[in-house]
C-alpha cells in the first residue's frame, strides 16, 4: 500500500515535471514561430525579372518559379497575349496593372515630349506606391521585363529610378542580342573582333540636335560587332553615318524576332544596301541590327 | 559529346588537334543520321570556347540554341543597367588585349578577364578613366550559393582585392553606371 502512494506521488511529480518541460519548449518555440512570421511578414521584395526574348524555353526557370510564387504581377498588355505561351506559368488573376501604360505605347508615340515626361513622371510614382505598399504588406511583386532588363531595360532605366535597391532583386534573363547571335550563328566575338559594343544611335551620335561622330570614328579604327538598339525606321540615317568611316561591304544583318520559334527571320545584307533591303520587309519597327566582320 | 576540363593548358597544336578529332567525330555522327549536341558554357557565341566549331562544321547545317550568358547573370547581380551610365549608354564587352583602346571614349566596359592577369587590365584602364570611376567585380555569376560582388574604384581597387586570389569565373565592370544614385 505504501509502495503504491509512493508510486502514486512520483507519477504526480513525473507529470508535473513533463508539464514543465513540455511549457518550457513549446513556448520558445510558440515565440520563435511568431517571430518567424512577423518577420516573414516585413520581407516582400520586388523581382525585376527578365523574361527572355520570345517564349518560356527561353526564360530561366528561376524566373518561372518566381513569376509562380508572386502575388503580383506588373507587365505589359503584350505579356498576356503571350500567356498561352509561358502555359501555367502567369495566373492572369494576378496581374495589376500595366506599368508601361501611357510611356511605352502607341499612344505615347504621339505625344509631345512635354506630355512624355509628365506620363513618365506619373507612372513612376504609381509603381513606387504600389510597390512600396506591397512590400511593407509582405508581399511581392514582380515587374517583367523583356529580354535582358540590364540592357536597355526600361524598368531600370526609368521606373525604378529612385526606389532603394534594397528593396528590389533582378534576375536574369536572356537578352534579345544573345538570341540574335544564336540566329545568326556566330560569334559575336570571331577572331577578326575580340570586342563587341550594345549601342543605339542616340548614345552613339548624342543628341540629335548636336550630332557627335568621335567614337563612330574611333571605332572604325577596330575591328568589333556593333549592335545596335533602334527603330528600323531610321535605319537610313544610320547606314548614312556609317558609311563615312565603314567599307561600304561590311556585312550588316537584321534579326526580326529573335528567339521565337515559328517568326524569327534574319536579313543578311550590307552597309550600302541595307537600307533598301529592308523596306521589302513586312516589320519596319523591331529588329536587332547586328553589324561586323563576324556575322559574314 | 562531352568536352572535359583539362588541367593542364594545353599547347596551340594541341588544341588544334583536339579540334579536329571532335569535329571529325560529329561528322561521322552526322553522317549517321545522328542529331549530336555539343555543350558550351553560357552563351556560346559571347567568348565561349567553342565558337571555332560553327565555321568549322558550317556545312552540316547546324543550329545555335541561345543560352544566358555570364553576362546576363552578372548584370542581374549588380541590379543595375548597365546601359542607364551618366556619360555613355553604350557597353562595350572585351576582352583582355582590346582594353586600352577602348577605355578612350569611357563607355561602360564589361571585361571578360578569363586567364589574363588583373593587374594589367587595371593599368591599361587606369590610362583613360579617372581613378575615381566605379569598378565591380561578379565573381560566380548565377551561382545561387557563390555569386559574390565587390564594389570599388578603378584607383583602390588592387588595394582592396589585396592578396584576394581572384578564381577563373568573374567579370569586371567598368562606368559611372555603378555610381551611387
Amino acid at each position: 500500500m505504501a509502495t503504491m502512494v509512493e508510486n502514486n506521488d512520483r507519477k504526480e511529480i513525473l507529470l508535473k515535471k513533463s508539464k514543465i518541460i513540455v511549457i518550457a519548449v513549446l513556448v520558445p518555440f510558440i515565440f520563435l514561430c511568431l517571430m518567424v512570421s512577423a518577420f516573414g511578414e516585413n520581407t516582400g521584395k520586388l523581382y525585376v525579372v527578365g523574361m527572355g526574348p520570345a517564349g518560356p524555353d527561353l526564360t530561366a526557370p528561376r524566373v518561372l518559379s518566381i513569376v509562380e510564387k508572386a502575388d503580383f504581377i506588373l507587365c505589359s498588355p503584350g505579356m498576356p497575349k503571350r500567356f498561352d505561351r509561358f502555359g501555367g506559368y502567369i495566373d492572369p488573376s494576378k496581374v495589376a496593372f500595366n506599368p508601361w501604360e501611357g510611356i511605352l505605347d502607341d499612344e505615347s508615340r504621339n505625344k509631345d515630349p512635354q506630355a512624355r515626361a509628365a506620363a513618365k513622371e506619373k507612372q513612376r510614382k504609381k509603381v513606387h506606391d504600389f510597390v512600396l505598399e506591397k512590400i511593407n504588406a509582405g508581399q511581392t511583386v514582380v515587374i517583367m521585363d523583356g529580354g535582358d532588363p540590364c540592357i536597355y531595360g526600361p524598368a531600370l532605366n526609368h521606373l525604378l529610378v529612385g526606389l532603394d535597391d534594397r528593396y528590389y532583386e533582378v534576375i536574369p534573363g536572356m537578352g534579345a542580342f544573345n538570341a540574335a547571335a544564336a540566329a545568326l550563328k556566330r560569334s559575336m566575338t570571331c577572331e577578326e573582333a575580340r570586342f563587341v559594343m550594345l549601342t543605339s544611335p542616340k548614345s552613339l551620335f548624342g543628341d540629335e540636335a548636336d550630332p557627335k561622330d568621335e567614337i563612330l570614328k574611333d571605332m572604325s579604327k577596330y575591328k568589333a560587332t556593333m549592335v545596335f538598339y533602334m527603330s528600323l525606321k531610321n535605319m537610313k540615317n544610320l547606314a548614312e553615318k556609317l558609311i563615312t568611316y565603314y567599307p561600304p561591304d561590311l556585312p550588316v544583318a537584321v534579326v526580326y524576332y529573335a528567339g521565337y520559334v515559328d517568326k524569327e527571320s534574319v536579313l543578311k545584307s550590307t552597309l550600302e544596301n541595307i537600307a533598301q533591303d529592308i523596306q521589302q520587309m513586312d516589320e519596319n519597327w523591331l529588329g536587332l541590327v547586328v553589324m561586323g566582320e563576324c556575322i559574314k | 559529346l562531352f568536352i572535359t576540363k583539362k588541367k593542364k593548358q594545353m599547347s596551340c597544336e594541341e588544341y588544334q588537334e583536339k579540334q579536329r578529332e571532335l569535329a571529325a567525330m560529329v561528322r561521322e555522327a552526322v553522317s549517321e543520321g545522328k542529331t549530336v549536341a555539343m555543350l558550351d558554357n553560357g552563351d556560346p557565341l559571347i567568348y565561349g570556347p567553342c565558337s571555332w566549331s560553327l565555321i568549322e562544321l558550317n556545312d552540316l547545317n547546324t543550329e545555335v540554341v541561345p543560352g544566358l550568358s555570364a553576362l546576363n547573370a552578372a548584370n542581374a547581380a549588380l541590379g543595375r543597367g548597365v546601359t542607364d551610365g551618366a556619360t555613355s549608354n553604350s557597353v562595350i564587352l572585351a576582352s583582355g588585349w582590346s582594353v586600352e583602346e577602348m577605355s578612350v571614349h569611357q563607355a561602360t566596359m564589361v571585361l571578360f578577364t578569363m586567364r589574363t592577369e588583373f593587374k594589367k587590365f587595371i593599368d591599361s584602364l587606369s590610362k583613360h578613366y579617372s581613378p575615381e570611376t566605379p569598378v565591380a567585380l561578379v565573381v560566380s555569376a548565377g551561382y545561387a550559393e557563390k555569386e559574390r560582388v565587390i564594389h570599388a574604384r578603378l584607383g583602390n581597387v588592387l588595394e582592396q582585392l589585396g592578396e584576394d586570389r581572384l578564381p577563373f569565373e568573374y567579370l569586371l565592370y567598368v562606368g559611372d553606371f555603378l555610381a551611387e544614385k
